[in-house]
């Protein structure tokens, strides 16, 4: 296969960071160095660290635990084990790579049992509507909202492997050979999890419209 | 590397299609791809349905929690010196242990009033806190002086409030675990969840007297040049009515 690696900067796109007044215009930091400046005693560049990965984290542990309470607690436990980690934070891999790791782990500790994944999903879209955002305008409100439910379904029944690297890829964005380092998988298999997900949503959805 | 077998083989092609559907194939083997798809129905036809599914993987939308990002980071940064914190003696224990069921409650209203918002996972309560005033809203109102004072009031004691009631059902469930707790593991509870909320309320304190000193700064300014404006007004209106006497 001839598909090229890109160069290290381009394998993750990083969350673009919220702009606050007065910041307009200005580079903002690399999370190398905000790592850098939190090890010298800079706790400001924590709190830059949490508007930036705050969302991506809180939107991938939703997609991969499908419950917003249980993505909240890994919300804050990656945020708690990123701030206790930064200062032995060597910079081996990237930040990204390190974090997306960090809450894939914590999210695969609370779904060991299928049993549990199970339960979640059938909580998460019957009991917790109000979880999934929609577009709630004039009379496709409630067919929105089903489409979207038996999507989030789709997506959430999908083996582990599969639904880790179809959510990566097309919900954050990110490209399969940075998908491979945070799994610390060869891109073959991420490529070939990416077919088999996108195989078993493509027969699951068959009878949807777009 | 020679991709020509795309041009007549099917299973290989569709091996390629995902990456073609994700922008993410080198240039010569997305050509040969486009080649074979040319001259192939069932690949073509394949293609349109995964392009579907991929349209229809963004009708999926996650909540947008609205949050201070610089509050969370906080009230991260605060448990986690509370936890490297020493271990509290036994004394302060004992007496906690006699009144643990009262203080427990009254935490966890204290908790609700101050807008922060607990959750029991992982074995021990969990904060996330949105003190008043203390919201993403960065720009100063508008307001004068006495309007910011009393509309000040008006948002604090609206929200309080809202989080009290927001708050009920939540406490009876985390009332319920309290109970279900040993002494020691709650007394050991209220004593992390205070000092966190202890260092979080000085922190976020300070963000508010910040933020109230440099809004009556601009409300003061505000007022001045109003009071100016009237000066200049009354300057040059004097003139027409001494000529007009």
């Amino acid at each position: 296969m001839s598909d090229p690696l890109p160069g290290p900067e381009s394998l993750v796109r990083p969350p673009a960071p919220a702009v606050q007044s007065g910041e307009i215009g200005r580079m903002q930091p690399s999370d190398e160095e905000l790592v850098h400046r939190f090890q010298g005693g800079d706790e400001s560049a924590f709190e830059a660290m949490v508007a930036r990965w705050n969302e991506p984290i809180l939107q991938l542990a939703t997609r991969l635990t499908g419950d917003l309470e249980e993505a909240k607690d890994v919300r804050q436990m990656a945020l708690l084990k990123t701030y206790r980690g930064l200062t032995r934070f060597e910079g081996r891999a990237r930040f990204s790579t390190w974090i997306y790791r960090v809450v894939l782990n914590l999210c695969r500790d609370k779904q060991r049992s299928e049993a549990a994944r199970t339960r979640l999903v059938e909580g998460s879209l019957r009991e917790r509507d109000s979880d999934y955002v929609l577009e709630e305008t004039g009379f496709h409100r409630a067919r929105d909202r089903e489409l979207a439910e038996i999507v989030a379904r789709a997506v959430l029944e999908l083996p582990a492997s599969e639904r880790e690297v179809l959510v990566l890829r097309h919900y954050h964005d990110m490209p399969f050979p940075a998908i491979a380092e945070v799994l610390g998988s060869p891109v073959t298999t991420v490529k070939s999890r990416m077919a088999r997900g996108l195989e078993l949503l493509r027969t699951r959805l068959a009878t949807l419209e777009t | 590397m020679n991709d020509d077998f795309l041009t007549t083989d099917c299973e290989r092609a569709r091996a390629e299609l995902p990456g073609f559907v994700y922008g993410e194939l080198a240039a010569d083997t997305r050509t040969a791809l486009e080649r074979h798809l040319e001259g192939c129905v069932p690949c073509r036809e394949e293609l349109a349905t995964l392009r579907d599914t991929r349209r229809l993987l963004d009708r999926w939308e996650t909540p947008v929690v609205a949050e201070d990002a610089r509050v969370l980071a906080r009230s991260i940064a605060a448990e986690a010196r509370a936890e490297r914190a020493p271990a509290p003696r036994r004394g302060r224990l004992l007496r906690l242990s006699a009144t643990l069921a009262g203080a427990a409650a009254a935490l966890l209203f204290t908790l609700s009033v101050l807008g922060a918002s607990a959750r029991y996972a992982g074995g021990r309560f969990q904060l996330d806190f949105a003190l008043p005033g203390s919201g993403p809203s960065a720009d100063a109102p508008q307001w004068s002086t006495a309007e910011l004072d009393q509309r000040m009031r008006a948002i604090a004691a609206q929200e309080v409030t809202q989080r009290t009631a927001d708050m009920h059902v939540d406490q009876q469930e985390l009332l319920q675990r309290c109970s279900l707790m040993t002494k020691e593991e709650l007394s050991q509870e209220i004593l992390r969840l205070t000092q966190v909320v202890d260092l979080v309320l000085a922190e976020n304190q300070r963000a508010l007297d910040t933020r109230l000193a440099s809004w009556k700064r601009d409300a003061d300014v505000r007022d001045l040049e109003q009071r100016q404006a009237i000066n200049d007004l009354a300057t040059y209106i004097r003139p027409a009515s001494l000529t007009n006497r």
